[in-house]
């Protein structure tokens, strides 16, 4: 406090000028009665409501009479404490929900204050702590193996299992006790059995969630007499909670702790100049770990050779991956993500004639700091049943189809400065048509690692040559190259050619301000983000590395007690990103007709459109050709194994009409509903592409986006028909009863969004997973029912040729749409010292419509079409205000 | 019997709403108003115009400090009209406990009041914009928009509109003093001779943008609803 002071009593020192927009304005008026012209009579002109606190004071308070509003907010000292919550009890029975059992636990209580205060006529402060509790039992569901399977036996199963060794099935489908592998024997315990009927949803997990999180927020805001102001404010957020993985002995222990500072000052100098500069500063720690964590020798007795926890933290069990059954293990423990942003900017407005010209420039810096996000130090191993034709007995018998670890450390030290400088104009052609244009200056540093622990493939290609090889940054190898232009510490050279241009207009065709015309574009960029530099930046050999080892489909070379030992070479994975990477863009372009009519209501037709540019995306390299037998070795660059390059290569559009009315707060009542129809492609393949030399088969219907969307958002006021303010209702106890009320809420309902239908493992042995299906048919939907076993038609779908890719396309399928009313009932009660009480029902989905998750979509397993999930079914949350 | 009780609801919400309209309270004294028909005259009158965007907060949870209905309400009214003014010095009288003050103190109060309500604005028409919000950074954010505007600035944003001139001009802009009355902007009442408004005209429309909310606030005031005995009275 003692600095802001310091800092506003500098900056104030500095300013002779009194009132220069009141004298420019007083000297408009020539001459005036009683000595004083008619603007300062204007300008001195006040209700003066200094009393409004006193005894004798009605309520509600003057203020409040003079500005009537629907909530409580006046006054010189302000505020209201609450309490929000949720329970299960109130809770309907979510579909999948087994019957005869409670709900799964949900207990949500959220509570806090706030407080607002004015000090004299130039301080306003404000504080408010919000906190948050939440324990929620999950319903997860999986499909875990039948006890009996932990003993060989997998007679339940009426496909064959078949042996390795001899190529045919085992007798009644038992494999041999002897047979079953020392390390799955191990980790059984971490499997449990089955505890539902269902025979494909075979166990829920309904563990509790918790959250816990608590938030300050301090301001402090100052007006000074010479038209500046200024404000600070503290943050801070602290939290903690645990994480639910489908199977019990996983999961995930989470920390948070975020807290930013910000100083702003406002100044108008002269008539023509407004200034704002700010300056920031926010710090950020996530740390999320598994339970097992901390448990010294938890890695060594599971008993999987060339695995190590260097320390009590990343200790826990690897990662698990078997086709159709329940992935287990630690995976993304330790995570820590510690971050901190320095920003400061400055702007200035002024006018000129028919021009208002704004021009400002901000600087960034950010840092990324002793951060870890890939948490896979303990190993990863699939188990795609390529070898007994079922995952869990290729588990069994220790038969893994890929292994894979890392190497070294994956921390990570990041930093990037930002700035960027901009001019805006908006020019008064004519009294109803306005054009206003600008044109920025963008410059974002590519991250640059500042540990010295930087390396990466050159040259970075899809199919690298077998002369490429790997380059620290910084060496002399690496300054041969050309690389010192990406800057000490970095792999990515700057793009300093980001101009951002824009214009628009505003026309008023029937020179009344009901009807208005507007039309803009812009060009806009989006930096790539500190994750993915922290993913694809500093993660490679010799510092590093994922070495990764793959068995063919048809022969199973890997053991899972010493998967890295039996092949050799290990596969060295590289992550790069591509030196030339660009800044994506946006272009956008609007086009609004907005007609206001009946005082109240105002219908808008918009349209929004852009294009998207070298957008990033991970491309994989060193892909070969779908083929039997060793992946490795026919690579094209054989010495390495599977490239991962971030690319600014993707692209997409964006298409979206909406139509929206909006009815203003009248007669108690208000609205807003839009309906808008949206079109979007892309080719952001969400992990892998299906043929990655084929990326034009990738673009389709973007992901997430509904093609029709309807939205309501409605406050009707209780007896209806008439404005309600606050106080209104006197002290009557039957209009007290009666009066009060409100009804809110937000409906939502849309069409599903797009997914694609995807075969399980990499069936074409081409060393990727995300490999599509075959649509053999096309049954029309006038002739196919969807239910919760079968969401579309499954048969049109088949596993594509061996060794070939699948010819369905990406996200041709939909799936179910989204149909929810959220309801909210308010009684507010007006205490007699003028305070406010407020009960309110929330009902969340208050109908209790199903809305049912993505269907599974791997073709070729039991689980194929079925949906696993829903979205929340009705649930009521209640809340208690006080407001004075 | 649910008629009944239906009846008695609507006598009795009928009753607590009761306020003559704005013409019948200007056919008396305004000493005489009561303080209901001071606020509604300065809110629901030809002279007045109250704007109230809604937003709900969607989800579980207490939305913004505890609000999950967010209204945001601009409070446009006409101050260089006469009602507005006498509206205001009614209140201004009973703040002071006016009706049970003797002769003397009541010759006091109205010499206090009368510069207010005898301004000069035979030259101007004066809008003020006051702004309430339950949600406190957006008031905020309101408050330092208007602080922090000038002449110049304000002049780009904020305009009067008639049949007879589609842009009228700001004169003078001030900050706002006290929130009850808000941000002023003063527009000429002729221009080059010609008046901006006269009595045949259909609507005064006001628009100001204000870039904190994002939004362009417009209200329209009908010139026929603001005569008086024939009398344009703005």
């Amino acid at each position: 406090m003692l600095v802001f002071g310091l800092v506003i009593g500098l900056w104030h020192q500095g300013s002779a000028r009194a009132e220069p927009k009141k004298a420019e304005a007083a000297s408009q008026e020539s001459g005036g009665r009683s000595g004083k012209s008619a603007l300062d009579q204007i300008r001195d002109y006040q209700v003066g409501l200094a009393r409004e606190t006193a005894a004798s004071t009605p309520a509600p308070s003057l203020s409040e009479m003079i500005n009537p509003f629907p909530a409580k907010q006046a006054g010189r000292l302000n505020g209201s404490v609450y309490w929000f919550h949720r329970n299960d009890n109130l809770d309907a029975r979510n579909f999948f929900d087994p019957g005869g059992k409670p709900l799964p636990e949900y207990k949500r209580n959220e509570f806090g204050a706030r407080l607002g205060a004015r000090v004299g006529d130039k301080i306003q402060l404000f504080g408010s702590l919000q906190s948050l509790r939440i324990i929620k039992g999950s319903t997860l569901l999986s499909h875990v193996p039948a006890p009996e399977m932990k003993q060989g036996d997998f007679s339940s199963l009426e496909a064959p299992i078949v042996d390795p060794l001899t190529g045919e099935p085992f007798p009644g489908n038992q494999i041999p006790r002897s047979r079953l592998h020392p390390v799955a024997r191990n980790l059984f315990r971490v499997i449990p059995d089955p505890n539902s009927p269902d025979p494909d949803r075979n166990f829920v997990n309904n563990q509790p969630r918790v959250t816990n999180r608590d938030t300050y927020l301090f301001r402090v805001d100052y007006t000074g007499d010479d038209d500046a102001s200024s404000y600070l404010q503290y943050e801070l957020t602290d939290g903690d909670g645990k994480l639910v993985h489908p199977l019990p002995a996983f999961g995930w222990d989470r920390t948070l702790r975020s807290q930013s500072v910000s100083l702003s000052h406002n100044r108008t100098l002269g008539t023509r100049w407004v200034t704002e500069g700010s300056i920031g500063y926010n710090r950020y720690l996530s740390l999320s770990v598994s339970p097992n964590s901390g448990q010294v020798g938890l890695l060594d007795s599971v008993g999987i050779s060339g695995l190590a926890a260097p320390d009590a933290l990343t200790e826990g069990y690897p990662d698990f991956e078997v086709t159709g059954y329940a992935s287990f293990g630690d995976s993304s423990s330790p995570y820590k993500w510690l971050s901190n942003r320095y920003s400061g900017s400055f702007s200035t407005t002024t006018a000129l004639g028919d021009h208002t010209l704004t021009m400002g420039t901000s600087l960034t810096q950010r840092q990324v700091n002793d951060t870890h996000i890939e948490g896979r130090g303990r190993g990863e191993f699939e188990f795609s049943g390529f070898y007994t034709g079922d995952g869990f007995a290729d588990f069994v018998l220790g038969l893994p189809s890929v292994a894979s670890r890392t190497v070294g450390s994956d921390r990570t030290d990041l930093r990037r400065n930002q700035w960027q400088a901009y001019i805006r104009d908006r020019w008064r052609l004519s009294p109803i048509l306005a054009l206003t244009g600008g044109v920025a200056y963008h410059y974002a540093s590519p991250y640059r690692s500042n540990t010295d622990t930087i390396s990466g493939f050159f040259p970075l290609l899809f199919e690298p040559p077998a002369s490429g090889r790997i380059v620290v940054a910084d060496s002399f190898e690496a300054r041969s190259l050309g690389l010192e232009r990406a800057g000490r510490g970095g792999m990515v050279f700057p793009d300093r050619n980001d101009w951002a241009p824009r214009i628009g207009l505003s026309y008023r065709p029937f020179r009344t301000n009901r009807l208005v015309f507007r039309a803009s574009y812009s060009l806009y960029y989006s930096v790539v983000g500190s994750s993915s530099f922290s993913r694809y930046l500093g993660k490679n050999y010799p510092f590093y590395y994922t070495e990764s080892a793959q068995s063919p489909v048809d022969s199973p070379d890997l053991d899972l007690a010493n998967p890295f030992e039996n092949v050799a070479p290990p596969e060295l994975v590289v992550r790069g990103i591509e030196t030339g990477l660009r800044t994506p863009y946006v272009q956008a372009w609007t086009l609004i007709l907005e007609n206001d009519f009946q005082e109240v209501w105002q219908l808008r037709a918009s349209y929004y459109g852009n294009k998207r540019t070298g957008w990033s995306r991970v491309l994989p390299g060193n892909i070969p050709l779908p083929a039997p037998g060793p992946i490795q070795s026919r690579r094209p660059n054989p010495d390495f194994g599977r490239f991962r390059i971030l690319t600014g290569a993707s692209s997409g559009s964006s298409h979206r009409m909406i139509l929206s009315a909006e009815r203003r707060l009248s007669d108690g009542m208000s609205l807003r509903s839009a309906f808008t129809f949206h079109r979007s492609l892309d080719d952001r393949y969400r992990r892998e592409p299906s043929n990655p030399r084929n990326l034009k088969a990738e673009r389709a219907s973007a992901r997430g986006i509904p093609i029709r969307q309807f939205s309501l958002n409605y406050i009707i006021d209780l007896p209806p028909g008439r404005e309600r303010t606050l106080g209104a209702e006197g002290r009557n106890p039957l209009l007290q009863l009666v009066d009060g009320w409100r009804l809110s809420g937000i409906t939502r309902i849309q069409d599903g969004t797009p997914f694609s239908v995807f075969v399980p493992g990499d069936g074409n042995n081409d060393g990727l997973g995300g490999d599509r299906a075959d649509r053999i048919a096309m049954t029309p939907g006038d002739r196919f029912d969807s239910s919760v076993d079968m969401w579309f038609p499954v048969d049109d779908f088949a596993e594509p040729a061996p060794y070939s890719f699948g010819n369905s396309g990406r996200n041709i399928l939909r799936r179910p749409g989204y149909h929810a009313w959220d309801i909210s009932l308010i009684k507010q009660t007006r205490l007699v010292n003028g305070d406010l009480v407020e009960l309110r029902v929330e009902l969340f989905n208050a109908f209790n419509q199903v809305n049912f998750r993505q269907p599974n979509a791997v073709v070729g397993t039991s689980l194929f079409g079925k949906i696993f999930g829903a979205h929340r079914s009705r649930e009521i949350e209640v809340a208690l205000k006080y407001s004075f | 019997m649910l008629l009944r009780t239906g009846l008695i609801l609507s006598l009795f919400l009928s009753v607590g709403a009761a306020v003559p309209d704005p013409q019948q309270i200007l056919q008396r004294n305004f000493s005489n108003w009561t303080l209901a028909e001071a606020t509604r005259i300065l809110n629901r009158s030809p002279w007045a115009r109250k704007q109230t965007y809604t937003r709900v907060v969607g989800g579980v949870g207490s939305g913004i400090h505890g609000e999950k209905e967010i209204f945001n309400s601009f409070f446009v009214r006409l101050l260089s009209a006469p009602p507005i003014r006498r509206a205001y010095a009614r209140i201004q009288q009973i703040q002071n406990g006016y009706d049970e003050m003797t002769p003397a103190a009541k010759s006091h109060l109205d010499a206090g009041i009368a510069p207010g309500l005898n301004m000069d604005v035979s030259r101007w028409i004066v809008v003020t914009i006051s702004f309430r919000s339950n949600n406190p950074n957006m008031e905020l954010r309101v408050k330092r928009f208007f602080d922090s505007q000038t002449l110049e600035t304000m002049r780009d944003r904020a305009y009067l509109a008639t049949e007879s001139f589609p842009r009228v001009e700001l004169a003078a802009y001030f900050a706002p003093r006290e929130e009850a009355v808000g941000a002023k902007f003063v527009f000429p009442r002729r221009i080059d001779g010609d008046p901006v408004v006269s009595p045949d005209q259909k609507e005064v429309n006001f628009e100001v943008n204000i870039p904190s909310v994002y939004r362009r606030l417009r209200v329209n005031f009908s010139v026929s609803d603001m005569l008086v005995e024939g009398a344009l009275v703005l």
